[in-house]
């Protein structure tokens, strides 16, 4: 299933994040994971990863080494920073926000009267 | 990534790299800089020597370069300030009680300094232009075979090979925005002292007499033979008549410093 | 083989041409490159029976729109920041070549006129130094320095310190902190070799004034010739400097050997009467006034 393009490029951002909350990851390996956890709901043009990856990297949201792989190139990894954790909460936040508020709407406001 | 720059801690990126780059390059500049002897421009040179004399800074009215060499004139309410900034010394004239007087600038470091200047002080309010008009008159004898010496210090009784000549020189004074008068003596000038042998000892000494110290330190004190020099500027309102003169004498003109 | 070499090189070099400083391109490119080498090993894993055309092309595919990609990527890694560093290593090293380059010329010449002055004054300390550091120190005991040829000869003079200058208040002019630190009111009695005839016994005040500076603004030495003095008898000396007839009191200024940021000047002082309780160092010139007293006690501590 592929989602529509504007939804998935506000989240990319949050999915990336998210991604390298738990370790430090290169560009095709990111790709990989993001099929596996999601059962391939995800599919986002692969390059586009890149122009996501700089921009928060530029922004001090990730920081980025160099590592041989066993091949014997060199793969960028990046690494989540303080201030990308932090980001990362507060999109958490938000995303889950929206996400309630998108179920509310669905659900007729059945669960209006329960507060998160 | 790049291993270029081999060294450079691990966080430094690259606006760090650059403020470093930027730093290690002034200190080297500081270095340099400091390494060829903290050269300054004139006036800021001027300025400083004029810290290191221990003295007020004085009013800058004029700079003047000889032969590459740059001087600084500077005038206080008691003296008038030269700065021989490639010598790196101060020397100092008093301001004529009256009338206008006239002060040497060049020649003080050596005696064989072919180009030299003069500087008027206190030149009447109305000149315009002004000339000056050297004279030196000095004894002579004959050296080896066709040498020729300026004798300074005579036996009193003249025998051997003795005789007497004198140069004149003349040059127009460059008028300075301040209202003094700036008298520029080069050997290679056009109109070179007449009938001085070219390069010869008397055109060397001609020149070379604006060095008071060695020209009358050897020379007996009222002596007879000891060589005559004159300076006499004259001064011209815009009518070209005549409104003032100025003398350089080296008995009343004491030159301080240098 | 080539055709899809070139179209994978074209398709890297669309996505990266937005990039326009050179080295961020070349390493934005190689990222993409690895991960388009990954995708397509990737593939011939999955489907053996692809061919690497084939793979190469479906991967190019799945990486998305090059154009795009490259404004995007573009707009991300401005160059500014990348030109600004290359002129920075360049100033840095071409400054680095100049001072090598001039530290190198000067300091080999430098180098052999130290080492001819190290060989030529190995531990010796000049003749006169020695003199001027007796006549400071005041002290009673210290025999009178004298040079190698000199150990037969009378000179035919004894000197006394029969005063004693200890250090003065610190006096600000300009940039400079003065200070008389040492030194002594000296009687010499008997007949100098050098001037004989002269009565005796004359005195003379020698004593040491300590200039601070800052660094590259050493006092000039002629500034010296301006001190004048004056004793506590009313007495007036004029500096050397300015000239001054024989047989009047005068001060000489010379100066000493100092360190770092301190100058040292003697100053030479004759004749100052016996009975003299103080001598002041009096300086207008210039613009610049100053004044140190100098007490002369009876007692050395």
């Amino acid at each position: 299933m592929k989602f529509d393009k504007g939804l998935i490029a506000g989240s990319s951002t949050l999915l990336v994040l998210a991604l390298l909350e738990k370790e430090d990851m290169y560009g095709y390996q990111m790709i990989e994971a993001l099929a596996r956890r999601s059962n391939d709901a995800f599919q986002m043009q692969e390059g586009t990863l890149y122009p996501i990856l700089h921009a928060l990297e530029k922004e001090k949201y990730l920081s980025s080494y160099q590592q041989q792989a066993p091949t014997g190139r060199q793969r960028k990894y990046y690494r989540l920073t303080k201030k990308g954790k932090r980001l990362l909460d507060e999109k958490r936040t938000e995303w889950a926000a929206f996400h309630k508020g998108v179920e509310d709407v669905l659900s007729g406001g059945a669960n209006a009267l329960s507060y998160s | 990534m790049r291993e270029k720059q081999g060294w450079s801690l691990p966080r430094l990126g690259r606006k760090g790299k650059i403020l470093r780059n930027l730093a290690l390059t002034l200190v080297l500049v500081g270095l340099v800089w400091g390494a060829l002897g903290c050269p300054l421009p004139p006036a800021l040179a001027f300025r400083r020597l004029e810290l290191r004399y221990l003295r007020e800074p004085s009013q800058i009215v004029a700079q003047v370069e000889q032969n590459g060499d740059p001087f600084v004139v500077g005038f206080t309410s008691e003296e008038v300030v030269l700065g021989d900034l490639e010598g790196g010394a101060l020397s100092f004239w008093n301001w004529p009680e009256e009338g206008t007087g006239l002060m040497v600038a060049a020649g003080l470091r050596n005696a064989y300094v072919p180009t030299t200047w003069l500087l008027s002080m206190d030149a009447p309010e109305k000149a315009v232009s002004a000339r000056l008009e050297l004279e030196l008159s000095a004894w002579m004898t004959r050296i080896g075979f066709d040498g020729e010496l300026l004798v300074l210090a005579l036996p009193t009784a003249l025998d051997g090979d003795y005789w007497q000549e004198s140069w004149t020189y003349s040059v127009e004074g460059e008028r300075l925005p301040c209202g003094e008068f700036l008298f520029r003596i080069d050997a290679q000038d056009q109109t070179p002292w007449q009938d001085a042998p070219r390069n010869g000892v008397g055109e060397q000494m001609a020149l070379a007499q604006l060095s008071w110290e060695s020209l009358y330190t050897w020379a007996e004190p009222g002596g007879e033979h000891n060589p005559e020099f004159l300076a006499l500027a004259t001064f011209y309102d815009q009518t070209g008549a005549e409104v003032g003169q100025a003398r350089l004498s080296p008995l009343e003109n004491t030159i301080q410093g240098g | 083989m080539g055709a899809d070499n070139r179209r994978e090189a074209e398709w890297l070099d669309t996505a990266t041409k937005g990039i326009r400083f050179g080295p961020d391109r070349a390493a934005v490119r190689s990222e993409l490159a690895a991960h388009l080498e990954d995708k397509e090993a990737d593939f011939r894993r999955i489907f053996p029976d692809m061919s690497p055309e084939e793979a190469r092309a479906r991967a190019l595919e799945e990486m998305g729109q090059a154009e795009e990609i490259g404004r995007e990527l573009g707009r991300i890694h401005t160059p500014w920041l990348g030109y600004l560093w290359t002129a920075s290593k360049w100033t840095l090293g071409l400054t680095l070549t100049l001072a090598l380059v001039l530290w190198g010329w000067r300091g080999l010449s430098a180098l052999d006129t130290w080492r001819m002055l190290e060989e030529a004054n190995e531990g010796k300390v000049p003749y006169g130094a020695l003199v001027y550091e007796y006549y400071l120190s005041g002290d009673p005991e210290a025999p009178f320095p004298r040079q190698e040829w000199e150990t037969e000869v009378e000179t035919g003079i004894t000197r006394t310190p029969i005063r004693w200058v200890e250090g003065t208040e610190t006096v600000r002019a300009g940039l400079y902190a003065l200070q008389v630190t040492r030194g002594a009111l000296w009687q010499f009695e008997g007949e100098s070799v050098e001037e004989p005839g002269v009565q005796s016994p004359r005195y003379a005040l020698e004593c040491e004034l300590t200039v601070t500076g800052l660094p590259g603004l050493s006092l000039h030495p002629e500034a010296a010739y301006y001190i004048s003095g004056t004793d506590s008898l009313g007495n007036t000396y004029q500096n050397t400097g300015q000239g001054h007839g024989t047989g009047e009191p005068y001060i000489l200024a010379m100066e000493l050997e100092g360190q770092g940021l301190e100058q040292r000047f003697r100053l030479s002082v004759w004749e100052v009467p016996p009975e003299a309780e103080w001598f002041r160092l009096d300086y207008d010139w210039g613009g610049v006034e100053w004044a140190i007293t100098v007490p002369l006690k009876e007692e050395r501590t």
